[in-house]
């Protein structure tokens, strides 16, 4: 139910990858791509929030502990943005990584360490339902 | 004239017989009654009849009729024209009574002497009512007196007892109560034994004036000697002659204590221990004191209990309150030990199926992604083996295990190796090394090499907008070496500086992902191990230097 005057600025199938860790963001990253996702990636959730003001993704990958604006404080206030909005996976090394999704509303998870058939399988289920 | 005279003088015998009060009545110059009046019969209990014409001397007691008193007084009378006295007089039925007598001698107009006027009055009940005041004043002063004692001892209890409330320490508790007990009971010395339980023995806990008992380590078993005696009896002893008594202890005897009292102190039925007093003179400890030496006792025993109970409630909830950290602490430990190795596993999964993926489907990554897929694997590969290290050494440390393997070893190389090995953690840091071509120490050298691998990872990790990392190997003196590690990062807030070493300390924990938190906790149990030392220097904002010195071999060993 895309909004096709904002097609040039988002896309079915760019998604943002918001995590602080160096490794893990880049292997996200060239993971997606070389799926054929378009990716943009934010090192916390104040890179997230201003990334959203630029483009709107299909889907969000957010890690929860970060510097700065953390997973948390990022969901206050992507909560007060208008709807409709991209649904949020959340990426966390925590034990109860369900829980920690719905803590802040999230659509889905994905607990650390998660393979790749992992990570692009919540990604496809959650593009398809949108 | 003479009517009027006649009666003047009838109206004044009507007033001398009328009175009732004074015993007036007319001595002839021998001594024989020759009138008698109301008063008269009424004191001394003769009617007139029987009386006129007897002797006065009657009225004496016999012993001082014998000895002549009544001539006396006449006599004196005569010579004076007066004479008085307080004294015995006997009545009619033998009972005497106390009287004032006034013998006045009579003269005619011619001066001839004619007889005596006596007068007596009945002072008994003036005396009674005298000895009933004195014997009045002397209770009043007997029981103001004891009034004053017993609300000396009330006080004194009272201050006992405040000293009790006042006091959940113990030993000030103790202090506060000997100085009371001494000064209320004016003695020399104060002793408080408290029951070992389990060894059924007494011991010396706090004293006053018998300071060497403690110091003694004297031990008074149960049911033996003075003090045994009392806790084994549960009632107060007196010893008034210490020298031929059961006294056990060597110092009451070497401080010539001469009487002792004691009582037991029991609370809810169980003896706590004694509390006795001593004095360097014989005394004779009245049942008052040893009542108040009960009194007191008492109260000081719940005193001690409560005290005990407190501290016992105070130690569990301390070690509640320790256990409870040490769980807390364990578990965030371990949260931040899951975090910590899940993150290098993530990202070296990850890259290691994208890479088997892209083989499998015969394709190719292109140079520069493979690069960098295959430098996070090394990397990170490289972080867990470091991670779990020191998961294990921190084990080995708490369980007293790590053991150093001490062969001689060429620091530079070491260090140097170091060095390489953080060059390729970074693309944003320079990494500088300063050292002599060769430096000799006895060390464990994969001990010593994480301690160095550890400064340049935190100088990489806090240094987050890249910049030098300046290495400094030097033999600041003969026999040691120095290794500093600068950086230009975030630094460490002084307030911080002095913590940065100790376990789970993270400086920036809440702005940065800072790994275990055991880093430098290991890397200065190793140094100490050593013999060594670190330190760190930093002012917030304008980077870090960490310090490292340890024994070095004090010539340099050349290789062939």
């Amino acid at each position: 139910m895309c909004d096709a005057g904002e097609a040039g600025m988002s896309g079915a199938r760019r998604l943002l990858v918001v995590e602080d860790d160096d490794s893990i963001r880049q292997m996200m990253e060239m993971v997606l791509e070389s799926e054929g996702y378009q990716v943009t990636t934010a090192t916390n959730g104040a890179m997230a929030l201003a990334a959203l003001s630029r483009e709107r993704p299909a889907l969000i990958l957010l890690d929860m502990k970060m510097p700065g604006v953390d997973g948390w404080e990022f969901a206050r206030r992507y909560a007060e943005l208008p709807a409709p909005k991209p649904p949020v996976i959340v990426i966390t090394a925590a034990q109860d990584a369900s829980r920690r999704a719905a803590e802040i509303g999230a659509q889905g998870y994905l607990a650390k360490p998660f393979s790749i058939d992992q990570l692009l399988q919540v990604v496809e289920a959650h593009l398809a339902r949108a | 004239m003479a009517l009027k005279a006649e009666l003047q003088d009838h109206l004044f015998r009507l007033l001398v017989e009328g009175v009732q009060d004074y015993a007036i009545f007319l001595l002839d110059p021998s001594g024989h009654v020759q009138s008698w009046n109301a008063g008269a019969q009424r004191i001394k209990g003769y009617r007139a009849d029987e009386i006129i014409g007897r002797h006065f001397s009657l009225f004496y007691p016999p012993e001082e009729a014998r000895r002549g008193k009544p001539e006396y007084a006449m006599r004196t009378a005569l010579e004076a024209g007066r004479w008085e006295e307080e004294a015995w007089r006997i009545r009619k039925d033998g009972t005497r009574f106390w009287a004032n007598v006034v013998l006045t001698a009579l003269f005619d107009g011619r001066g001839r002497h004619v007889g005596f006027a006596k007068v007596t009055r009945d002072l008994s009940e003036r005396k009674r009512a005298e000895e009933e005041r004195a014997r009045l004043l002397e209770l009043e002063r007997g029981a103001r007196t004891q009034a004053e004692t017993a609300l000396e001892q009330l006080r004194a209890i009272q201050v006992v007892t405040e000293a009790a409330l006042a006091h959940l320490e113990l030993d000030s508790l103790l202090g506060t109560l000997l100085d009371r007990v001494s000064e209320v009971l004016s003695v020399d010395t104060v002793a408080i034994l408290l029951l070992d339980e389990n060894e059924q023995v007494l011991v010396p806990r706090a004293t006053k004036g018998l300071e060497e008992e403690i110091e003694a380590g004297i031990r008074i078993p149960l049911g033996h000697g003075f003090a045994g005696r009392i806790a084994a009896e549960r009632q107060p002893i007196v010893l008034e002659d210490v020298e031929h008594s059961d006294v056990l202890n060597p110092i009451v005897r070497e401080k010539s204590i001469k009487s002792l009292l004691g009582a037991p102190l029991i609370v809810r039925g169980r003896v706590l221990g004694v509390l006795h007093v001593g004095t360097l003179y014989y005394r004779r400890f009245t049942e008052t004191d040893v009542s108040f030496l009960q009194i007191v006792a008492d109260r000081a025993a719940l005193a001690i209990e409560h005290a005990r109970l407190y501290e016992t409630t105070r130690l569990a909830r301390e070690e509640a309150e320790a256990a409870l950290r040490a769980v807390q602490l364990r578990d965030e430990f371990l949260s931040t030990a899951a975090h910590e190795l899940k993150t290098p596993v993530t990202s070296l999964r990850g890259f290691a199926e994208l890479l088997l993926r892209v083989s499998e489907r015969g394709g190719e990554l292109e140079p520069a992604r493979y690069q960098r897929a295959v430098q996070t694997i090394y990397r990170q590969a490289g972080n867990l083996a470091r991670l779990v290290t020191q998961l294990l050494e921190t084990s080995r440390l708490d369980s007293d295990r790590l053991e150093l393997d001490h062969e001689r070893e060429d620091l530079t190389r070491l260090v140097r190796r170091a060095v390489e090995q953080a060059r390729i953690q970074t693309e944003r840091h320079e990494i500088t090394l300063a050292a002599p071509p060769e430096l000799w120490a006895e060390v464990d050298a994969f001990r010593l090499e994480q301690v160095v691998t550890n400064l340049l990872d935190n100088a990489i990790k806090y240094s987050p907008e890249g910049g030098r990392i300046e290495v400094e190997l030097s033999q600041p003196a003969p026999g040691w070496a120095r290794l500093s590690v600068r950086d230009e990062g975030l630094g460490i807030p002084a307030d911080q500086q002095a913590h940065v070493f100790e376990r789970y300390y993270q400086a920036h924990a809440t702005s940065h992902r800072s790994g275990l938190g055991l880093g430098l906790y290991l890397s200065r149990q190793i140094v100490e191990r050593h013999g060594g030392r670190i330190w760190a220097e930093s002012a917030d904002g304008k980077g870090s230097r960490f310090v490292v010195e340890v024994p070095a071999c004090a010539t340099p060993e050349r290789r062939a």
